[in-house]
C-alpha cells in the first residue's frame, strides 16, 4: 500500500463569480522514503495541490477527490482532526523562511512549542529535542542559538530552522514547497544536500515542489510534471530527463540554460575605442536603521568598484544576495553613489548639467527585477511606456507619441491592444516586456538589467533573454546584466564580473572565467549551481560550504572570503588582496593572494566536463507560452 | 496574448473609469441622490419658506409638525420655524465639514507626501512642525483665536482645518514611506523624473484609496467638532444655528417636544451615513484593479 495515495484531486477557486480550476484530476502515489519532485511553471497548480492535501486552501478554495494517508482519508478533514495529521504525519516547509517564523519569539520558544503541543513533552525535554534536531540540520552552535530571534539568523539558517521544525514530530512525509527559491546558489546547494541526507536518517518521504529542474534533478527519485492544473508527465527522474514525452516537458528542460553545455557563441566586441560607461572606485553606503552603541553607523554596500562597459557588449555581474549588485547598478546611474566617479563617454556623470545630463539620462536606462512592482498600478500601459518621453521633453503632452509607444510594444513582442489596460492584467513575462519597452522609449545606448529575469519562469525567462539579445543586435545596446544565476549570466554576457561583499573578486571574458576560474569563490559558485540532469547531479561531488556570508558591517580583517575558503592561509588573514591583472592579460583580474599558485581547475560537471570551444547553438527560443 | 480594444480606442482615463464604476454601484448612487436632495434643500429651503430662521413667535411655541400647515417640522420653544432652522443649520454644518476637509486634504496630502518622499532631515523638520501643532491644546487654540479676532464663523473653519490636516499628514507620510521603496517609484527615479512629478504623478495617485476613506471620516468628525464648539458657546451664536446646535437644543426639550430633536438629528445622521458610503464607493471606483468587477 502506498504511504500517500491521491486520487482524482480537483481544486477549484471561486473568484468574483468566475471559477478557477487550479488542479485537475491529480493522481499521485508516494511510497515510504521516496522522493517525488513536482515541477511546473507558476500557476500550474503544484502548490495548490499540496495546500489541498495539507488542508491549507484559502477560504474560497474547494477540493474534491480523495487523499489517503496510510489508507485513511485526510482530504477536507476538520481543523481538529487535521491537527493530528499536520506535523505528526505530514509536514511542510515553505518558500520564504523570513515570513514563516514569528519575529517576536525566540527560535527555541517557537520550536519547543511544537513538541509541547504535539507530543506533550515538558519544557526541558522539548529543549533537548530541539537542540538535537537543530544539530541534525547542521545549525552551528545550536544550543547557544536557541535564545536568538529569527532576524539574527541568515536566510539559509532560517530555512534550516524551518526544516528542523517540520521534522520535529518525525513526520512520514515532508513537503518542501520551493524551499530554496529565495536562497543563494551556495546556500541552495547545502540545503538540498541536507534534505537528501535527512531523508535517509529520518526515513521520511519527500515531496519537493520546484519550478527549477536543476533543483529536483539531484534529489528526487520520481518526477511529476504539471501544466495548467494537469499532470502531463510522470516517471523516474532519469527517464523524464532523458526522454521527455510531451512537448511541454521538453520545452521546460531545454529552456534552462546549462553550465555543462557549451555557451552560445557571442559576437566579437570592439574594445579598442573609448568605453561608453566607466566606473572608478565606486562606493555606496547606507545608514543603518539603528546605530549600535559603539558599532558602525553606516553600512558599505559597494566598496570601491571599477568597471568599464564598451559599446555593444554585455557585462555580466554575479554574486550572492547582499554582495552589492543592485546598489552597484543604481550607482552606475549616479543614484545613491557615495564616492568614486561614473564617467559616461569620458565625462563624469555628477558634473553633467542641463542638456548633457538629460542626454545621459536618456542614454542610460534600467530594467527592474519585479516585473509587476516596477509598473505604477494606477497608470495604463501607454502612460507607463510614454513616461520617459514626457519626462525628457521629447513630446509635449500625454498621448502625443502613441505611434512610438506602439512601435516599442511591438518591438518587445506585445501589441497595441494593450495600451489602455493596467499592469495587473498582465503576466510576469508581459510586464517585464512592458518594462523593457519603457526603457527603450528614449533610444538608450546602455541598458542596466537588475535581476531582470530572476522572477520569471524558465520558458518566459528564455523568451526575455532572446529578446534582449535581439535588441542588442538591432540597436547595438550595451547591457549590464546583473543576476545571481550563473548559467543565465553566461548565456548573455561577453565579460563577467564576480562580486563578493561589495568588492569585485574576479573579472574576465565569459569563456575563461567559467572554464578556468581563478578565485576560490568563483569556483564555489560554479560548483554550487545545479545542473538540470539527474545523472550529472548525482555524480557531482560538492564540498559543503562551511560558513555563510559574514555580516557586511562586521567584516574580519584580511580577505573577506577567507572564512569560507578552503585555501586560506595566514597571508589571507593579514592583508586584503587587491584586484590585480593576471597572466599579463589586461581583461583578466582577480583579487586573491594565491591566484597565481592555486590550481583550482575547471568546475566539476561529472564525466562530461566543460567542453572547450563555444560552438553551441545560438540562443534561439521558439515563442514561449506566457 | 491579449486581444481586445482597437489601437485607437478612447484613452482610458482614471476619471472616466471612476465614473463608470460609480454608475454600477447602486448603493453609491442611492447615497449620492439622498445627499444631493439634502444639499439642495439646505441651499434653497430658507429662500422658499415664508418664515425666517430668527423670527420669534411665542404664540406658536413648541408646535408639533403639521405637514399641511405652516410649520412642516413644527416650532421650537421660542416659536421659531424648525424647517428653516434645520436648513439654515445644514448650511453651516455641511459648509464647515466641506471646507475643513478640503483644507486638511490638500494641506495634509501635500505635506505628508513631500515629507515622506524626501525623507531625511526635511522629513524630520516637517514632522516636528506637525508635532508642535499637535502639542497646542485645541480649546486653547480656539479661545485664543476668538479673543484675538472676535467671534466669526470663518475662524471656526480655520481652527478645525488647522488641526485636522495633522492626522492626514501623518497617515499620508506613513503610506508614502511604504510607496517610496516600491520599484515603480525607483523606476520613475531612474527615468529622470523630477521630484514634484514623482510625488504628484506616482505617489499621490497611489495614496488615493486611503486618503478618500480618511476624508470621508473627517467630514462627520468636523461636523461633530463644530457642534461641540457651538455647545460651549464658541461656535455659531444664536440666532444663527447649525445641526449640532439644534440637536443640543433638542435634547433639552426631548420629553415635551421630541420633534425638535428628531428632525435635525435625522438629517445629521442620514448625511453622515451617506458620506461614509460615498467614501467607500469612491475608494473602489478609483482603484484600477476593481475595473472588471
Amino acid at each position: 500500500m502506498s504511504l500517500l495515495r491521491v486520487d482524482d484531486l480537483n481544486v477549484r477557486f471561486e473568484t468574483d463569480g468566475a471559477e478557477v480550476h487550479a488542479v485537475r484530476n491529480l493522481n499521485l502515489r508516494l511510497e515510504p522514503q521516496e522522493a517525488v519532485g513536482i515541477v511546473g511553471e507558476s500557476g500550474s497548480g503544484k502548490s495548490q495541490a499540496m495546500a489541498a492535501i495539507m488542508g491549507l486552501l484559502s477560504e474560497n478554495g474547494r477540493a474534491t477527490g480523495s487523499v489517503l494517508l496510510d489508507g485513511e482519508e485526510i482530504l477536507n478533514l476538520d481543523e481538529k482532526a487535521l491537527r493530528g495529521v499536520r506535523g505528526r504525519r505530514l509536514s511542510i516547509v515553505f518558500q520564504d523562511p523570513m515570513t514563516s517564523l514569528n519575529p517576536y519569539l525566540t527560535i527555541g520558544q517557537q520550536l519547543s512549542r511544537v513538541l509541547i503541543e504535539q507530543r506533550s513533552m515538558d519544557e526541558a525535554m522539548a529543549r533537548n529535542e530541539v537542540v538535537r534536531m537543530l544539530d541534525a540540520v547542521k545549525l552551528p552552535a545550536a544550543r547557544r542559538r536557541l535564545s536568538s530571534y529569527p532576524h539574527e539568523y541568515s536566510g539559509g539558517m532560517r530555512q534550516r530552522v524551518m526544516i528542523a521544525a517540520a521534522l520535529l514530530c518525525r513526520p512520514d512525509i515532508l513537503i518542501a514547497d520551493e524551499p530554496t527559491t529565495a536562497l543563494d546558489v551556495t546556500v541552495q546547494a547545502s540545503i538540498l544536500q541536507l534534505l537528501g541526507e535527512l531523508r535517509e536518517s529520518f526515513r521520511t518521504a519527500l515531496i519537493l515542489i520546484s519550478h527549477d529542474l536543476g533543483v529536483v534533478a539531484g534529489v528526487c527519485d520520481r518526477l511529476v510534471v504539471m501544466d495548467q492544473g494537469r499532470v502531463i508527465e510522470e516517471g523516474p527522474t532519469e527517464t523524464v530527463f532523458a526522454n521527455p514525452q510531451t512537448g511541454c516537458t521538453q520545452a521546460l528542460i531545454e529552456a534552462v540554460p546549462r553550465l555543462d553545455r557549451p555557451a552560445p557563441k557571442r559576437r566579437d566586441v570592439d574594445r579598442s575605442g573609448e568605453p561608453l560607461l566607466q566606473a572608478d572606485k565606486l562606493m555606496v553606503r547606507y545608514p543603518l536603521p539603528r546605530p549600535g552603541w559603539r558599532g558602525p553607523r553606516r553600512f558599505t554596500a559597494v566598496r570601491g568598484v571599477d568597471l568599464d562597459l564598451y559599446p555593444g557588449e554585455t557585462l555580466g555581474v554575479v554574486g550572492e544576495s547582499g554582495c552589492g549588485k543592485s546598489s552597484l547598478a543604481r550607482a552606475l546611474l549616479d543614484i545613491g553613489r557615495d564616492s568614486g566617479e561614473v564617467q559616461y563617454l569620458g565625462r563624469p556623470l555628477s558634473g553633467l548639467r542641463g542638456e548633457a545630463l538629460r542626454r545621459a539620462r536618456r542614454d542610460l536606462t534600467f530594467v527592474f527585477q519585479d516585473p509587476l512592482g516596477s509598473l505604477d498600478p494606477r497608470m495604463t500601459i501607454e502612460q507607463t511606456v510614454e513616461e520617459p518621453a514626457i519626462v525628457h521633453g521629447l513630446v509635449g503632452e500625454r498621448g502625443a507619441c502613441r505611434s512610438r509607444v506602439i512601435e516599442m510594444l511591438e518591438r518587445v513582442g506585445l501589441d497595441a491592444s494593450m495600451l489602455n489596460r493596467y499592469p495587473h492584467e498582465f503576466s510576469g513575462g508581459q510586464c517585464q516586456r512592458i518594462g523593457i519597452a519603457r526603457a527603450l522609449m528614449t533610444q538608450p545606448r546602455v541598458l542596466i538589467c537588475d535581476e531582470a529575469v530572476s522572477a520569471l519562469d524558465v520558458t518566459v525567462q528564455a523568451g526575455i533573454l532572446s529578446l534582449l539579445d535581439g535588441l542588442q543586435r538591432e540597436l547595438s545596446l550595451a547591457i549590464v546584466f546583473i543576476a545571481h544565476d550563473l548559467a543565465v549570466v553566461r548565456e548573455v554576457s561577453d565579460r563577467v564580473v564576480v562580486m563578493y561583499l561589495g568588492r569585485v573578486v574576479e573579472e574576465g571574458p565569459v569563456h575563461a572565467l567559467y572554464t578556468a576560474p581563478r578565485h576560490p569563490y568563483t569556483r564555489a559558485l560554479l560548483q554550487a549551481a545545479p545542473i538540470p540532469d539527474p545523472v550529472i547531479e548525482r555524480r557531482r561531488d560538492r564540498p559543503a560550504t562551511q560558513f555563510e556570508i559574514p555580516a557586511p558591517w562586521n567584516l574580519p580583517p584580511g580577505c573577506p572570503y577567507r572564512q569560507r575558503c578552503a585555501h586560506a592561509t595566514d597571508t589571507c588573514a593579514a592583508s586584503l588582496p587587491e584586484l590585480h591583472v593576471l597572466d599579463g592579460d589586461a581583461a583578466r583580474r582577480v583579487a586573491c593572494h594565491h591566484a597565481e599558485t592555486l590550481a583550482l581547475g575547471a568546475p566539476d560537471y561529472g564525466d562530461l566536463g566543460p567542453s572547450g570551444v563555444g560552438t553551441g547553438a545560438p540562443l534561439t527560443v521558439s515563442s514561449p507560452p506566457e | 496574448m491579449a486581444s481586445g480594444a482597437a489601437p485607437n480606442a478612447p484613452r482610458h482615463s482614471l476619471t472616466r473609469h471612476a465614473l463608470g464604476a460609480m454608475a454600477r454601484d447602486k448603493l453609491f448612487a442611492a447615497c449620492c441622490v439622498v445627499l444631493g436632495v439634502i444639499v439642495l434643500g439646505v441651499i434653497v429651503g430658507p429662500w422658499l419658506s415664508p418664515h425666517s430662521y430668527y423670527a420669534i413667535n411665542l404664540e406658536f411655541a413648541q408646535q408639533p409638525p403639521q405637514f399641511s400647515g405652516q410649520h412642516w417640522f413644527g416650532t421650537d420653544d421660542l416659536g421659531r420655524d424648525l424647517f428653516v432652522r434645520a436648513m439654515q443649520g445644514g448650511r453651516i454644518s455641511l459648509m464647515v465639514g466641506l471646507v475643513a476637509t478640503i483644507v486638511s486634504l490638500v494641506f495634509g496630502v501635500v505635506w505628508g507626501a513631500t515629507a515622506g518622499y524626501l525623507g531625511g532631515r526635511i522629513d524630520h523638520l516637517m514632522m516636528r512642525v506637525v508635532d508642535i501643532f499637535y502639542a497646542i491644546p485645541f480649546m486653547f487654540f480656539v479661545i485664543l483665536l476668538m479673543v484675538l479676532f472676535g467671534r466669526n464663523i470663518i475662524l471656526i473653519f480655520v481652527a478645525i482645518g488647522a488641526v485636522n490636516w495633522l492626522d492626514m499628514a501623518r497617515i499620508v507620510r506613513g503610506q508614502t514611506l511604504a510607496l517610496r521603496g516600491r520599484e515603480f517609484v525607483q523606476a520613475a527615479e531612474v527615468i529622470g523624473a523630477s521630484r514634484p512629478r514623482i510625488i504628484f504623478r506616482h505617489i499621490v495617485p497611489n495614496l488615493l484609496g486611503i486618503v478618500v476613506v480618511y476624508a470621508t471620516l473627517t467630514v462627520p468628525q468636523v461636523i461633530l467638532i463644530e457642534s461641540f464648539l457651538s455647545f460651549l458657546g464658541l461656535g455659531v451664536q444664536e440666532p444663527m444655528t447649525s445641526w449640532g446646535a439644534l440637536v443640543q437644543q433638542g435634547t433639552q426639550v426631548m420629553s415635551t417636544a421630541p420633534w425638535v430633536l428628531l428632525f435635525p438629528a435625522t438629517l445629521l445622521a442620514v448625511s453622515l451615513v451617506c458620506l461614509n458610503f460615498i467614501g467607500d464607493g469612491l475608494r473602489d471606483a478609483l482603484d484600477p484593479k476593481d475595473r472588471h468587477r
